[in-house]
């Protein structure tokens, strides 16, 4: 399969991150996981393009970051969406359901 | 909104790289961990887990990067934040000390209006460029003759000069004059110039409605049209655009209206209102005589005034070589406009700048000391901050932002006390500063005001914030709030205020001082003449009416008859000038020497009727007045002041001696003296000065008149009541004679005397503010001085000292830093004095007894200062004093 290319990745990987946050604080890793597990691995993203990704979510305050404790007893950094990141996910869901309910109508009607 | 996202907690925030760093290991770190579980062994579980990841050092750089930003902006918000809470928190403070805020406020404001009002002024007067293009590229040319100064130049040397000179793009030539201009309702009289057709191209301004006139207009024959001034437009023809073609009659010749400038010409208020073409006869451009003209010339770009004035050094060698008869001696000089526009009003306004700039040194050293004393009073509060982990910077930057806002507040203030200071200024200021009239709060006071705030915030919150920051917290919170501070170290502070304090205001009050003394030195001594009682005015007699000499001498003898006939005149008198109006000079050479440049004493001329010295009281010293026998056709006769008497034969009696020079040709015989008049104050060096019978002019000299002349009228009742009449009488000889400038002639001596008389005003009410601010600066110090001293006043008052030695105690705690204010500004004022040296009369810049007085004035004042706390410590009972202090 081919590596996706970096728009379409930006395009889908930062809803499915609030979408992933959205659901309960998560930190980098576990965030990873849910990605690969939720989608079935489909997206093949690179671990290393997840944290430009989360940095830059953050700075647009999407999310928010803390340090805390991990499952491990480490000190890891959590995400957690903000109110600002849940308008953004409603809004990426909206357009989305409106791009792929257009789209299918044309690719489905025979 | 949720606290956390607000306020982050950051018990562990560590560096952005950090950070980065941590939270990569840790993906990187789990993943090998889950790949292990999976049956990997670590080796090939750390590879697979940095494979999955990808180029790990760019993540590491693009995160660091957002990160970084995001920290920057965090921190530059958080910032701000803090700003807004102090400033909140200093204008509670402020809202909470109404008396505090008051005086300090009040202070400053002062100090910042009085400045920015002065500021204005000097930005309207001297900096603000002229509204032209390239400005700076502007110049005056003059000639230079031996050491007279820099004068006007003939036509023959304009354009000889013109012709041979390539270092000014553009060079033209002018001439102020007043015209007549006929109107149904009679004559009035315009100031406007003739110039030279390259005169607009010089300016590089052209008409807004129309156009200008250029060189080909500027030729006899063609030069009758006319540009009016944008002012003139409005004024005389409702800015009406269909006056264009439109002809009016300038001394009885019609000349076209061809254009209207933009109002940004109208340089200053009393500018010309008109330009017409000066269109040089061939025999005016050969003449090298008779100097009138104002050169300007716009340098072209890449020459320096330098090379200019180098190549003008030739040119003039050259003119000097070819007409050794008219131009020996003569140099020509160069110099910006702007000063010669500005003329002497900048030094002046610089002084008065400097001075306000005092007052505003005296007030911050006022508020700084109040701040001090109120720095002591919150060492507690600010140790308590201190203890709650504020950090010395951030204690600092807590006061500056109060300071500033204090500084802030102050200047809106200080804003509406400049606008109203420069109402008053602009109302209140002598006549001709060029264009005070402009002075206003612009964008650049604005400016200046605020920038003036700031500065004072820091040069009055340095030193008290500084201490406060410096508290030690331990002892503050354990001893209390008099524990606080160095209190030795505090003193000296406060002691070098007030010292500042007196310097400074000892030489603003110098300053003051000499200009009163020399006020009282210019009025000592006596204009030579009799002012009181004396009406004058100008008229103008058109010169294509007035054309031959019998004309004008009939018209200027019948205008006398009927003035001298007015009820109630004893004297009256025609004159080419009254004292005190400049007017033309003329060489003269005594005879017995030859003719030649070398042997000239350049002299000014005054052309009279009989009966002017009457008129003016001005007494024959030596031998007699013109007769009305000294006419046409009879031996010619000259009278002269005593300087030129002394010039002309040193210690030699002069009557009866004759002199060459000055129109009509021929020798004239010396047939008295009068005495040197002093119309400017003695200030003013004496000028040659002679007259001559009006009756025994020629052509050429009603010509240097332009046939403008003044009518002056000695009464014995008010002066100013004989205008009616006196243009009854002009009027009923010929409509067409406008009569202005009406004046008597102690209001044109008034006039004179303004500018110096408004400088010293200005200098001593901004003297007399320095030294309130000073004495309320000296009681505010040693009131905190003696409450700091309560249990020791009580201590020694309980131990036997009597209330005088209390009031020594005190006082001499003021005495040294007072002692030490004068002695430092006593020098200083030394040096500052000399700034108005150039405005003083018989009066040296050191002179010893305004030095004197001004000390005495200053220590007195101190001494009542500092006797206010001190009779108030002396009169406490030692058990109240010994309890309080406890």
């Amino acid at each position: 399969m081919a590596e996706p290319s970096r728009e379409l990745l930006h395009g889908t990987l930062e809803p499915l991150i609030l979408k992933c946050v959205a659901q309960t604080p998560r930190h980098g890793y576990a965030i990873a996981r849910w990605l690969e597990d939720a989608t079935g691995d489909v997206l093949h993203v690179e671990d290393g393009s997840l944290y430009p990704a989360l940095y830059r979510m953050e700075e647009r305050g999407w999310i928010s970051a803390e340090w805390g404790t991990s499952e491990l007893g480490r000190k890891a950094k959590t995400y957690r969406i903000t109110p600002s990141g849940r308008r953004r996910l409603a809004a990426v869901v909206a357009e989305w359901t409106r791009f792929t309910t257009a789209i299918s109508k044309v690719l489905l009607t025979v | 909104m949720d606290l956390r996202t607000r306020f982050p907690l950051r018990l562990w925030r560590p560096s952005v790289d950090e950070e980065v760093d941590a939270e990569l290991d840790f993906h990187l770190e789990m993943r090998t961990r889950e790949l292990m579980a999976a049956g990997l062994s670590e080796v090939e579980a750390r590879h697979a887990a940095a494979a999955r990841f990808g180029d790990v050092t760019r993540t590491r750089r693009e995160c660091r990067a957002i990160g970084l930003q995001r920290e920057h902006r965090m921190r530059s918000s958080q910032y701000f934040t803090e700003l807004r809470q102090d400033a909140a928190f200093a204008l509670r403070q402020m809202l909470a000390t109404p008396a505090f805020t008051l005086i300090a406020v009040a202070t400053l404001a002062l100090g910042i209006g009085a400045t920015t009002a002065i500021f204005s002024a000097v930005n309207a007067v001297v900096l603000r460029p002229l509204p032209v293009p390239d400005p700076d590229r502007l110049f005056v040319i003059n000639e230079m003759w031996r050491d007279f100064g820099r004068g006007a130049m003939s036509a023959g040397n304009f354009v000889d000069m013109m012709a041979e000179q390539n270092v000014f793009d553009a060079v033209a030539a002018s001439t102020t004059t007043s015209f007549t201009l006929a109107r149904d309702e009679g004559a009035e009289r315009i100031i406007g110039a003739r110039a030279t057709g390259g005169f607009f191209r010089t300016y590089r301004v052209n008409a807004a409605v129309g156009r200008v006139f250029g060189p080909e207009d500027d030729e006899p024959g063609r030069e009758q049209v006319v540009v009016l001034s944008h002012k003139y437009w409005t004024r005389q023809f409702g800015a009406d655009r269909s006056v264009l073609g439109k002809t009016i009659t300038l001394d009885a010749r019609p000349y076209t209206i061809i254009g209207v400038m933009p109002p940004s010409f109208d340089f200053t208020s009393d500018a010309e209102d008109i330009w017409v073409p000066i269109a040089f006869t061939p025999e005016r451009k050969a003449m090298h005589d008779e100097h009138f003209l104002d050169v300007i010339a716009r340098l072209k770009e890449g020459v320096s005034p330098q090379q200019a004035q180098q190549q003008l050094d030739r040119i003039a060698a050259d003119l000097r070589a070819r007409f050794p008869q008219d131009d020996a001696e003569r140099g020509l000089t160069v110099r910006p406009m702007m000063q010669t526009f500005v003329g002497d009003y900048r030094e002046r306004l610089f002084v008065l700048l400097g001075a306000v700039g005092f007052v505003l040194l005296i007030a911050c050293g006022n508020v700084s000391n109040l701040l001090l004393a109120r720095g002591a009073a919150r060492a507690r509060e600010l140790a308590v901050r201190s203890a709650l982990g504020a950090g010395q910077g951030r204690l600092v930057r807590q006061l500056f932002t109060e300071s500033l806002v204090l500084g802030l507040v102050s200047a809106v203030a200080g804003i509406a006390l400049a606008w109203a200071l420069i109402a008053v200024l602009v109302a209140r200021a002598p006549q001709g500063v060029p264009r005070l009239d402009q002075a206003r709060i612009d964008g650049t006071a604005l400016g200046f005001a605020v920038a003036l705030a700031i500065v004072s915030s820091i040069a009055f919150g340095l030193v008290p914030a500084w201490r406060a920051a410096r508290t030690d917290i331990n002892s503050t919170l354990k001893e209390g709030i008099r524990g606080a501070g160095s209190r030795g170290a505090r003193d000296i502070v406060r002691s070098f205020l007030i010292g500042a304090e007196v310097a400074l205001a000892l030489v603003l009050l110098v300053g003051a001082g000499l200009l009163i003394r020399s006020a009282i030195a210019a009025q000592r001594v006596s204009p030579g003449f009799d002012p009181h009682g004396v009406y004058s005015a100008r008229f103008s007699l058109p010169e294509v009416k007035y054309a031959g000499t019998d004309a004008v001498a009939h018209a200027v003898q019948a205008i006398q008859e009927g003035v001298s006939n007015i009820p109630g005149v004893r004297a009256a008198a025609i004159a080419s000038n009254v004292p005190g109006v400049g007017t033309f000079s003329n060489g003269l050479v005594p005879e017995g020497e030859a003719p030649e440049l070398r042997n000239v004493r350049q002299s000014m001329a005054r052309f009279i009727s009989p009966g002017y010295f009457a008129t003016m009281g001005i007494p024959i010293l030596k031998g007699r007045d013109f007769q009305p026998t000294d006419r046409a056709g009879a031996p010619l006769v000259m009278i002269v002041n005593q300087s030129l008497a002394q010039r002309l034969w040193p210690n030699q009696d002069p009557i009866g001696r004759h002199v060459n020079g000055s129109a009509p040709e021929g020798p004239k015989t010396v047939i008295g003296v009068v005495p040197d008049l002093h119309f400017d104050g003695p200030a003013a060096p004496t000028d040659l000065e002679f007259y001559q019978p009006m009756a025994q002019l020629d052509d050429m000299a009603w010509g240097w008149t332009r046939r403008t002349l003044f009518v002056a009228a000695r009464t014995s009742s008010d002066a100013a009541s004989l205008g009616p009449a006196v243009r009854h009488v002009i009027f009923g000889l010929d409509p067409g004679v406008p009569l202005f400038s009406e004046r008597t002639m102690e209001q044109r001596m008034a006039a004179t005397l303004d500018t110096a008389r408004f400088n010293t005003m200005l200098l001593v009410l901004l003297g007399c503010v320095g030294l309130v601010l000073a004495g309320v600066g000296i009681y505010g110090v040693i009131a905190y001085f003696a409450s700091q001293r309560t249990s020791e006043i009580g201590i020694r008052m309980a131990l036997g000292a009597s209330r005088g030695t209390v009031l020594k105690l005190v006082v001499s705690q003021a005495a040294r830093p007072v002692v030490f204010g004068i002695v430092v500004g006593a020098i200083s004022a030394a040096f500052c004095s000399r700034a108005i040296a150039s405005q003083l009369v018989n009066t040296t810049p050191t002179d010893p007894v305004t030095f004197v007085a001004v000390a005495a004035l200053l220590l007195i004042v101190a001494l009542c200062a500092a006797l206010v706390p001190a009779r108030r410590a002396a009169a406490l009972s030692p058990t109240s004093a010994l309890q309080s202090g406890a």
